[in-house]
């Protein structure tokens, strides 16, 4: 089957003409080796012979500056002899435009010019003379709009019907005897440039047939607005009120959905457990199954929501303003603007901040994103500061804050302090050489988004989620299930059960005296068979390293269950300390925790513990989703387990220095 | 001069690109930043970097030390 490229500039309306060409037939997938995503769709017309056409990834040039534009130029390449470019062209911007298809067309390829955007190009009053350019160049152009849809059809048609064998009649002679014939990673850059001059000129040639107002009255409009939204004084408002709602409504909008998403899924535990007899089948799917499904759908309202407002600041043409307005702020940490969304969206949550990464063209900087996006304090550490700083940190005013709000938001500034801080490390250290070499951010037109083409970019996120990392991360959830519940205990569980019979058959207890003991029993029960387990066992053979930072086995065991999800820490430890559902009796299993003595009588757990666990889950990868999803988007295990070792790494050092600095100058 | 020190709102010819690296140099001027070439510098940002570059018809943002690389004269006064 013939093959049709799309290709062109970022920003140029390619998409939303594969989108119109491809209809429902799109496949989204990735280019062989890398996470770069390759859209294709098979299309057929009434007469003609059907043809896969390609979506590829925006173009500037002949030298790549990103991955993506390496795997464009890769594609073009290996499909120069079997398919037919089409070159999507702003048709307000054609002289510069024109530039690479007519470099490429003096390379041998097969090139067509879709000449997008016409509804702009009449709005500002300009009149093309697509003709006379088809004359002179010998390259079919067709006008179109892919946002109405105007031309598409008769593109289509060509495609279907003309492209393959009228090509040759089309093109005329294409290749210069000078122009060095052959793969562009080859050309030299003097061929480059001697390229570059003969399209150039031959572009102005075309360009010079076009007629109408030279003043393009979109772009007088986005001047307008940049002079207001890039204000020294109005622009950073604006952006703060933007960033406001965005972090608000992930908050906000999402937490409501993803507490009935984990309230859905709580009640069909319970009827798991209501229907099923206790035993292997009902703990598998109820506490393994069940949970790790729900670990991974409770993030699709953040995800869906997020991308939802990413979408719409990147359509509207705002988001590469934000970039440009923080990438000073950024810059000395080997970052740049385009970090900024998703290292604000791990602070709600790192899976949707690590997927948000795909905006950022350079890979250098995408892979440093995504190693410090876990560091961002997320919303699954509040649980945890919450419990410790209550617990721990005296309820004290200092003037009009108060000490533990303080503490808290300490928490917030550590983490994007160490960010920055590891960001900084890793671009001095050359982490993954810089192969691509020129910072520069495109500002496109502001424009209204495209409501289909958004909702479609959403749920293209939503289902990569779901469908790749959702598999790894519910896979582990089973595991850690699976780690933390077997063996069972069985030194206990004839004692338990004595006492529990002698409960039941006690006719002196009220019903909720009887149920209150019948359920402090089988905490301790689930607290035995905790210890028991592999994890429990874990935990005691694993209490000598965590011992130096202030752990306990209880403690230890408290860790390894928040590896599934730091929130976990808060359940575990109220299983470990028979609390039956810790999650509603935090303030219990706060008191519980400061009542806990050494053999001399002096506190178990003291602010040392408290900080020291702190900067503990501050630092450490304690998310399996994270894990998950990082896994997913750089295509490896590798850097996944390199942010796992350097972030506990970091992590223990911390909790050390933190746990005796305080008991030597706290206690 | 250079684009950094050039004047904002004026219409400016790239006179020279040779303080850049090559690889620089060439995705410049496939950009359309090429000697001869015309280029506006529209405005500057709230932290005073990177600077809004008008190109063709298009507006691009440039880092401080990618505009040094990059030389130019006034062609015109407004």
């Amino acid at each position: 089957m013939h093959e049709v490229i799309l290709a062109g500039r970022p920003n140029s309306g390619k998409s939303t003409l594969f989108n119109r060409i491809a209809a429902a037939n799109q496949k989204v997938g990735n280019y062989a080796g890398c996470t770069v995503e390759k859209k294709t769709a098979v299309v057929e017309w009434e007469e003609g012979d059907p043809f896969e056409v390609t979506d590829l990834p925006g173009l500037y040039s002949l030298r790549p500056n990103s991955l993506d534009e390496e795997v464009a130029l890769r594609h073009l390449e290996e499909k120069q002899a079997s398919s037919y470019v089409v070159f999507v062209l702003d048709g307000n911007n054609l002289e510069q435009e024109l530039v690479l298809p007519l470099m490429l067309k003096r390379q041998g390829y097969k090139i067509g010019i879709a000449v997008n955007m016409m509804d702009e190009v009449r709005a500002n009053r300009r009149i093309l003379d697509l003709a006379g350019m088809k004359d002179i160049a010998g390259i079919p152009f067709f006008p179109v709009s892919a946002k109405t849809g105007e031309g598409v059809d008769t593109l289509k048609k060509f495609l279907a019907r003309s492209a393959f064998p009228a090509q040759a009649a089309e093109q005329g002679e294409t290749c210069e005897t000078n122009c060095g014939c052959g793969k562009a990673a080859d050309l030299s850059g003097e061929q480059i440039t001697e390229l570059n001059k003969a399209a150039r000129q031959e572009a102005r040639q075309l360009n010079s047939l076009n007629r109408g107002e030279k003043e393009n009255f979109l772009l007088n409009r986005d001047k307008k607005f940049d002079r207001l939204l890039l204000h020294p004084v109005i622009g950073p408002v604006v952006f703060l009120f933007v960033m406001f709602l965005l972090f608000q409504s992930i908050f906000t909008w999402a937490a409501p959905l993803s507490d009935g998403i984990d309230g859905g899924i709580g009640l069909l535990q319970d009827l798991v457990k209501a229907h099923l007899p206790t035993g292997f089948i009902a703990s598998l799917l109820g506490d393994g199954i069940l949970a790790g499904l729900g670990a991974v759908l409770v993030f699709v309202p953040q995800i869906a929501i997020l991308f939802l407002l990413i979408g719409l600041l990147e359509y509207s043409g705002y988001l590469p303003r934000v970039a440009a307005m923080v990438d000073r702020l950024l810059k000395p940490y080997g970052l740049n603007g385009k970090v900024f969304i998703p290292l604000l969206s791990s602070v709600a949550c790192a899976v949707p901040g690590i997927m948000a990464t795909r905006t950022i063209e350079s890979e250098r900087t995408r892979l440093l994103t995504i190693m410090v996006s876990p560091l961002m304090t997320c919303s699954a550490r509040l649980p945890v500061y919450t419990l410790l700083i209550a617990t721990f940190v005296p309820g004290v005013a200092l003037g009009p804050f108060s000490l533990q709000g303080l503490v808290m938001f300490s928490m917030y500034l550590l983490g994007v302090i160490m960010a920055l801080a590891v960001a900084f490390i890793l671009h001095k250290l050359d982490f993954q050489q810089r192969k691509h070499v020129l910072d520069f951010i495109h500002l496109p037109h502001y424009r209204m988004p495209n409501w289909p083409e958004l909702f479609r970019y959403v749920w293209r996120r939503v289902a990569m989620f779901l469908k790749k990392a959702g598999t790894i991360i519910a896979g582990m959830a089973v595991l850690l299930w699976f780690l933390l519940s077997f063996p069972a205990d069985s030194i206990h569980r004839a004692e338990i059960s004595q006492a529990k019979t002698a409960v039941a058959a006690n006719a002196n207890l009220s019903q909720a005296d009887r149920d209150a003991q019948l359920a402090e029993l089988d905490s301790k029960q689930a607290s035995y068979d905790l210890e028991a387990s592999l994890g429990g066992r874990a935990g005691h053979l694993l209490e000598p390293v965590f011992r130096p930072i202030g752990y306990d086995w209880r403690l230890t065991i408290g860790i390894l269950g928040s590896m599934a999800a730091r929130e976990v820490f808060v359940s575990t430890l109220g299983t470990v300390f028979a609390l039956g559902n810790a999650d509603e009796h935090t303030d219990s299993l706060g008191n519980l925790l400061r009542a806990q003595k050494n053999p001399d009588g002096s506190p178990q757990y003291t602010l040392a513990t408290c900080l020291s666990l702190l900067v503990f889950f501050a630092f450490s990868l304690q998310c399996i989703s994270t894990i998950g999803i990082a896994r997913r988007e750089t295509n490896s295990w590798k850097i996944p387990a390199v942010m796992f070792v350097y972030m506990f790494v970091i992590a223990y050092i911390g909790a050390f220095i933190v746990f005796h600095a305080a008991n030597l100058f706290l206690a | 001069m250079d684009l950094w020190q050039a004047p904002f709102q004026e219409k400016l010819r790239v006179v020279s690109l040779e303080k850049l690296p090559e690889e620089e140099r060439l995705i410049l001027i496939q950009l359309g930043v090429d000697a001869g070439e015309l280029l506006t510098k529209v405005q500057s940002t709230p932290l005073q970097e990177p600077v809004c570059i008008q190109i063709g018809e298009q507006i691009f943002a440039f880092r401080k030390s990618l505009c040094r690389g990059i030389g130019v004269e006034v062609v015109c006064t407004k």
